[in-house]
């Protein structure tokens, strides 16, 4: 393999990350359609001012950029604070969940001074001029995607190794909810999509709050790292968060399909599986042969 | 006046709506080799972290020709990212950053101690997005424009309290919180009138 390509991968590991990252990215259009039925084909889509859309699953915290969402509908009433929402990604996945669409609402003076509110409204371009439409009064966006624009994987599976060594299959890998794995090199914050990593392999710190990490991805490159795996209790965390956060930096699907979670305490290894090219172009093949069968 | 792009360069400024310095640092697309840093900020949860009101505008820098990716972090677990930024020789680009800052201004942190931490959560507080310590000096949470709830908590006194932030773009959201004895002499005036 040549240096660029490879360079490039590194890239991607660095960069095209998921979840709680607000990329300013290219131009998103899309077809909007409101409460009433009226349809606006949109061009520089943007909901609360961002490209990323925040949205809650199972009362988690999800942020998607929205060059990997296919469709968005809104249920629920106008008047809703949250509303339930139906996310279908580019990869075919359906999530599930809520979103915010009146929280701008709040009794609080002090909240907002200078007058200023995050306003709850889709905003963009149409042929016929600029396009302000309250959140709350967006049935459906159906995005505009180019044919050339790579659909990114949504779930990564692979194995956690615990302290004791034993090992564990999972499914839908994910850290603190997230798509990526967050760590630090002194005072910079660095973060890499789990899709780029192969092996992340966790060092000892008795009695530290930092946990030493080593990160290798997919193409070989090894960075290191830590990772704040403390697990004292901060004021005001309350029950829940505090054992999320202390138990289940990990979380995932078992085999059996029960919840997985461990934390930074107890993990030792996380193994990403990838499939090798072989098979990627095997499995693109067969698809490619299912696809002309069932057109017969 | 800015000094003249240097030979052979292209400029690329920042622009985040009156903050002068953030932690970022640019990656270079085609190599994926990082080319700058610049990490010129505190933690959030440093105890001596604080504006000075005579920052340095750090946010312009000389680049070779190519294309970058921006990442900037901010005070809490999410980062901005600005992909697809094209820096031409002797051509200067802008590129907006859209953080918020906000600050929080405590009233009765005497009977606490002079600084108190706090949390940062997603709006459904079911997130720890990042953490803050209250503080005498002027200081500014960056973090990417939305809403966010802060909660202080000191179990020893029983107070407790969230409170809902909004942060725009280019604006500087004032978090006023007051304990109960701050609160209570008002309560009698209010009631004396």
């Amino acid at each position: 393999m040549s240096s660029l390509p490879l360079s490039r991968l590194v890239l991607c590991a660095v960069l095209l990350v998921a979840g709680v990252v607000t990329v300013q990215a290219a131009d998103i259009e899309a077809t909007v359609v409101d409460r009433k039925g009226v349809r606006y084909a949109v061009r520089k889509l943007e909901i609360r001012g961002s490209t990323t859309l925040e949205y809650y699953v199972s009362g988690k915290r999800r942020r998607m950029d929205m060059a990997r969402i296919e469709r968005i509908h809104i249920a629920g009433t106008a008047q809703d604070q949250e509303a339930p929402v139906t996310v279908t990604l580019r990869t075919g996945r359906i999530e599930e969940g809520t979103i915010i669409i009146n929280a701008g609402s709040s009794p609080d003076n002090d909240i907002a001074a200078g007058g200023s509110h995050v306003s709850d409204r889709l905003t963009g371009s149409t042929s016929l001029g600029p396009l302000f439409v309250p959140l709350s009064d967006v049935r459906d966006v159906f995005f505009v995607h180019d044919e050339n624009e790579p659909i990114v994987p949504d779930a990564v599976t692979g194995s956690i190794v615990d302290e004791r060594g034993r090992r564990f299959a999972v499914s839908d890998i994910r850290y603190r909810g997230d798509e990526a794995f967050r760590f630090q090199q002194g005072r910079k914050k660095r973060r890499v999509a789990l899709r780029h990593v192969s092996r992340l392999e966790f060092g000892d710190s008795p009695g530290g709050e930092m946990r030493p990490v080593k990160i290798t991805y997919r193409t070989g490159r090894v960075v290191q790292g830590e990772v704040d795996a403390s697990t004292v209790r901060m004021a005001g965390e309350g029950d829940h968060v505090y054992r999320t956060r202390v138990d289940s930096a990990f979380t995932g699907i078992s085999p059996s399909g029960v919840a997985y979670g461990i934390g930074l305490k107890t993990v030792m290894l996380v193994l990403i599986d990838h499939e090798t090219d072989e098979e990627a172009s095997d499995e693109s093949r067969a698809t490619a042969e299912e696809g002309v069968s069932s057109d017969h | 006046m800015p000094p003249p792009i240097n030979e052979g360069k292209g400029r690329l400024s920042l622009q985040a709506a009156g903050i002068n310095q953030l932690n970022f640092y640019i990656v270079d697309a085609a190599t994926g080799d990082e080319v700058y840093e610049d990490m010129p900020r505190v933690s959030s949860w440093s105890p001596s972290a604080y504006d000075s009101g005579a920052e340095q505008n750090r946010l312009t820098v000389d680049l070779d020709p190519g294309t970058y990716t921006v990442v900037v972090n901010t005070d809490i677990d999410d980062d901005v990212v600005i992909d697809d930024v094209v820096v031409q020789m002797g051509q200067e680009i802008y590129k907006t950053v859209r953080v918020g800052r906000f600050q929080v201004r405590f009233q009765g942190a005497s009977s606490f101690g002079s600084q108190i931490p706090f949390l940062i959560f997603d709006w459904n507080m079911s997130t720890i997005l990042g953490r803050g310590m209250t503080s005498s000096e002027v200081r500014r949470f960056i973090v990417p424009e939305g809403r966010y709830k802060i909660r202080i908590e000191n179990s020893a006194s029983g107070f407790d309290i969230i409170k809902p932030v909004e942060v725009n773009f280019g604006r500087i959201t004032q978090v006023n919180i007051r304990t109960q004895t701050q609160e209570e002499p008002e309560t009698e005036q209010s009631q004396q009138n």
